[in-house]
């Protein structure tokens, strides 16, 4: 049985499942994380625990939901983990690759519930790897047999004869006949009493699971208290009426699989003749992460006891969990409890993004709304300029405009969101990519609180990805050659991201070889990229990698090099607004830059006419406005330039980039404003400069997104669609292109 | 007897459907933004209630000369899957019900025009209507 149905017996684990997905998801990237950690550390306590924890949570929950390859899986780690934590093992390389094996397939397999589709991968594999590693150390189990957790922690205990109650079923009238001739057949019909671990969620769901198993082996009559009323009901117990032939420890082996099940008690159900006197009582220990640390009190055989551990269900566990945006809606407060692992508590709450988006066009509509009241409230005091109304209705603006402000900036910030979330997977890229190349690297990560756009950040794990094996593959040399350079064996790749005035730098630093410059040169001469006269900057040839069908790599690597990597990135940049550079120095490493615009929705924007077209320039990139005489402009190589306190500005007319209709008139003298990020810059020409407006960004749709130049658009207060520039592609042709 | 609900529109002489379930709303032409770069049949974008909307111009689409804009013109707003976007007609003509039986599949050559547009050709008395492939507008997306 590899997945249960959905839906069963009249309850829907479909609304569990999305719980499910988010909370295991966040457990199988915590071990993940944890265990690279761990391999880091090598000893560390509270760590080892923390990972015992997770793997038996995911186990529990996983069961639960009836994905057995998972609970395999799970299983079998927990265990490891379990004689790690005992100090009965000690970690290893292999065991940690195995771990995280393992934290791959159960990802996979997530993917694969995510999709409902049915799991297809195997897990015996692994399972088996396990096992050996598990048998292999048979470890110190000293004189006295440590009674160690047993699988399910389950305790044999003695048969002990119990005071049997046997429930009235209510049973219709077909429901009789079928037990009389059951019983007339001289099949088995027992009374299955079911308790629950206190304080179980999903109660329904649980009798449900015990229903399916009990199915397996024979029919099950009748459930008492019924689906519906254990759902909305407080009992934490149900009985269930059954036909069945297997052997009685075979039923309580059976039911026992399911998790959380406190107390099960099978007897025979009496009909006609008297009680038969023979029962089997199993105990399950609530199949939870105990939350207590001191948790080697050894079950002593023959003992009954009643574990009753508080119930750390999954639902629970979502509840103390640091929000990440899914499409998820859960109002969920942080619950105090404490899981061990120190992290100060957050007061988080899950929002749908739906509904952030909107409150964000709201707040969008209202900017421009209140634009148009500023209009009109100098509008009416040109004309009643003494109107003691027409000052308060200015004053109010006023005050509305500090309101819209803040209002505004509490808004954008919701949609912030560190990027350290992206960071998070690129230390096991790095770890598994090294380890493919056989090279020693360390990854350093600085900056993950700077926080960006949610869209940004959505969009640029892949272009880091890209770079940062980029610079494992071509950047980091081998441990011998680096020695053979007088460097350390260990290689350093370093990411940082911070805020930069009116934008955001993400720098991806190795200590490498440097870019070979001149293999970049003849590359590019021998694909025809470049002219083989033609006289390039160092930063130009650099920045030839950056072109589409370029690679340096004699045989195409796995990793990259495959001649698509870099341009994708640098069309991923762009289409964020962003630009990127390379600095790089022969010996010593490369540095590669990426520069994003502080992506927002509302912005302040520089119009400007064109022809007799207007546009938008978002005035965060607007460095400075210029008036400039035509005669003063003089084309160099082809691009179009001015003088500017004694550097060269390179021009780009919008009349010419965009095709559009020259006027019929045209002054001497021009327009430029100079746009750029930091060092990079740019004058664009334009004919008249028509003020600066708060605008709202809209989205061009999905069909027309990608134009060059063109970052969105916006409507202004007359009604007109307006489009908005994009800075960010513009400053990349300057920078890369030859031609103008 | 299965029927579709069509909104049936004129370019020049020749009629033209689309599914009902499809149109959004029918508008007069608002002003219409240009928007450089982007293909030929992209008349531009237009303010839909806040949202922004790219026009299309069909004749251009089907490789038909452009006309005068009058009276009757109307962009009919359609949404595609999650795509919105709209479609300047020369007139609207009606709303009706269509029996599929009377659905012929689209000629091999088709008016002068890229079949793969044509979803089929609707036949109601004397009147032929070009039932338009909508997928397939928008650049095929």
């Amino acid at each position: 049985m590899s997945q249960d149905d959905d839906k069963t017996m009249g309850v829907d684990l479909g609304e569990f499942l999305d719980f499910y997905l988010l909370d295991s998801q966040e457990q199988i990237d915590r071990l993940g994380a944890g265990l690279l950690q761990l391999e880091k550390e090598g000893e560390n306590i509270g760590l080892i625990n923390d990972l015992f924890r997770s793997a038996h949570s995911l186990k529990g929950a996983s069961g639960t939901m009836g994905f057995t390859p998972i609970v395999a899986m799970t299983h079998a780690a927990e265990d490891l983990l379990d004689r790690l934590r005992q100090g009965k093992m000690d970690v290893s390389l292999e065991m940690i690759d195995i771990l995280l094996a393992v934290t791959d397939r159960v990802k996979a397999m997530l993917a694969q519930v995510e999709q409902r589709q049915e799991i297809s991968l195997g897990s015996e594999d692994l399972v088996a790897s396990m096992r050996a590693l598990l048998d292999g150390e048979k470890l110190i189990v000293s004189e006295k047999s440590q009674p160690v957790q047993e699988d399910k922690a389950e305790v044999e205990v003695e048969e002990t004869l119990v005071n049997f109650i046997a429930l009235n079923f209510s049973l219709t009238q077909s429901e009789n006949e079928k037990i009389n001739n059951a019983h007339l057949m001289g099949h088995g019909i027992y009374q299955v009493d079911v308790k629950l671990v206190p304080g179980t969620l999903m109660k329904a769901v649980r009798a449900v699971m015990v229903t399916q198993r009990l199915e397996g082996l024979g029919t099950v009559v009748k459930l008492l208290p019924s689906i519906e009323d254990l759902e909305v009901g407080n009992s934490e117990e149900f009985s269930l009426l059954v036909l069945c032939d297997e052997p009685l420890e075979e039923i309580r082996r059976e039911v026992l699989e399911v998790s959380e099940l406190l107390d099960v008690l099978i007897h025979p159900y009496p009909v006609g003749d008297g009680l038969v006197l023979e029962t089997v009582q199993g105990m399950t220990i609530g199949a939870e992460a105990p939350v207590l640390e001191s948790e080697t009190t050894p079950k002593v055989m023959a003992e009954i006891v009643t574990e009753e551990k508080t119930p750390k269900t999954f639902p629970d566990q979502i509840a103390q969990v640091v929000p990440k945006e899914s499409g998820i809606e859960r109002i969920a407060p942080a619950t105090g409890a404490s899981s061990g692992e120190g992290n100060t508590q957050v007061h988080t709450i899950r929002v749908d993004t739906v509904r952030m988006d909107n409150l964000i066009n709201l707040v969008g509509e209202m900017v421009i709304t209140r634009t148009r009241l500023v209009q009109i409230g100098s509008d009416l005091k040109a004309q009643y300029s003494m109107d003691s109304m027409v000052n308060n209705l200015n004053e109010a603006n006023v005050y509305l405009g500090r309101l819209m402000n803040d209002l505004q900036e509490s808004v954008m910030r919701l949609r912030m969101v560190a990027i350290g979330t992206v960071f998070g997977r690129f230390p096991r890229l790095v770890r598994d990519l090294a380890k493919k190349t056989g090279k020693e690297i360390e990854l350093v990560l600085k900056g993950e609180d700077t926080e960006l756009d949610k869209t940004v950040v959505e969009v640029i794990g892949d272009p880091l990805m890209h770079l940062i094996r980029n610079s494992v593959d071509h950047g980091i040399e081998s441990p011998e050659e680096r020695r053979a350079s007088g460097k350390s064996d260990l290689g350093t790749i370093t990411l940082d991201a911070y805020h930069d005035g009116n934008h955001i730098a993400i720098l991806i630093t190795d200590d490498g070889g440097g870019l070979d410059l001149a293999k970049i040169r003849k590359i590019a001469l021998s694909k025809g990229l470049v002219g083989e006269q033609e006289e390039l900057t160092e930063s130009e040839v650099a920045n030839l990698i950056f072109l589409p069908g370029f690679s340096t790599a004699d045989k195409v690597t796995d990793i990259s090099g495959r001649g698509v990597g870099l341009d994708v990135v640098k069309k991923a940049l762009n289409s964020l607004g962003g630009i990127v550079d390379i600095a790089t120095r022969e010996g010593k490493g490369t540095t590669f830059t990426i520069r994003l615009p502080l992506t927002l929705a509302i912005i302040q924007a520089l119009l400007v006419e064109v022809g007799e077209e207007i546009y938008a320039v978002p005035l965060s990139s607007v460095l400075e406005t210029l008036l400039v005489n035509r005669a003063d402009i003089k084309t160099v190589g082809g691009l179009p330039m001015v003088q500017l306190r004694g550097n060269t500005l390179p021009l780009i007319s919008l009349l010419e980039k965009f095709g559009l209709p020259s006027p019929e008139t045209s002054s001497n003298e021009v327009f430029v404003v100079v746009v750029g990020f930091g060092d990079k810059v740019l004058g664009l020409i334009v004919d008249e400069l028509r003020g600066q407006q708060e605008v709202v960004i809209k989205s061009l749709g999905d069909f027309l997104n990608n134009l060059p130049g063109i970052a969105g658009a916006t409507i202004l207060g007359d009604g007109k669609v307006t489009l908005i520039l994009d800075i960010g592609s513009l400053l990349q042709d300057v920078l890369v292109t030859r031609k103008g | 007897m299965a029927e579709e609900q069509l909104v049936t529109f004129s370019l020049g002489s020749e009629e033209f459907g689309v599914d009902i379930m499809r149109v959004q709303e029918i508008i007069r032409i608002p002003p219409i933004t240009r928007v450089p770069k982007a293909p030929e049949y992209v008349e531009g974008v237009i303010n839909l209630r806040g949202n922004v909307i790219p026009v299309i111009s069909l004749r251009t689409r089907f490789g038909m000369t452009r006309v005068e804009e009058t009276d009757l013109s109307r962009i009919i707003v359609l949404q595609v899957q999650t795509k919105v976007f709209g479609i300047r007609v020369d007139a609207v003509t009606e709303v009706l019900r269509l029996d599929t039986e009377g659905i012929e599949p689209p000629p091999p050559i088709a008016l002068g025009m890229d079949s793969q547009f044509i979803r089929g050709v609707g036949k109601i008395g004397e009147r032929l209507l070009i039932l338009l492939e909508l997928d397939q507008i928008m650049g095929g997306e």
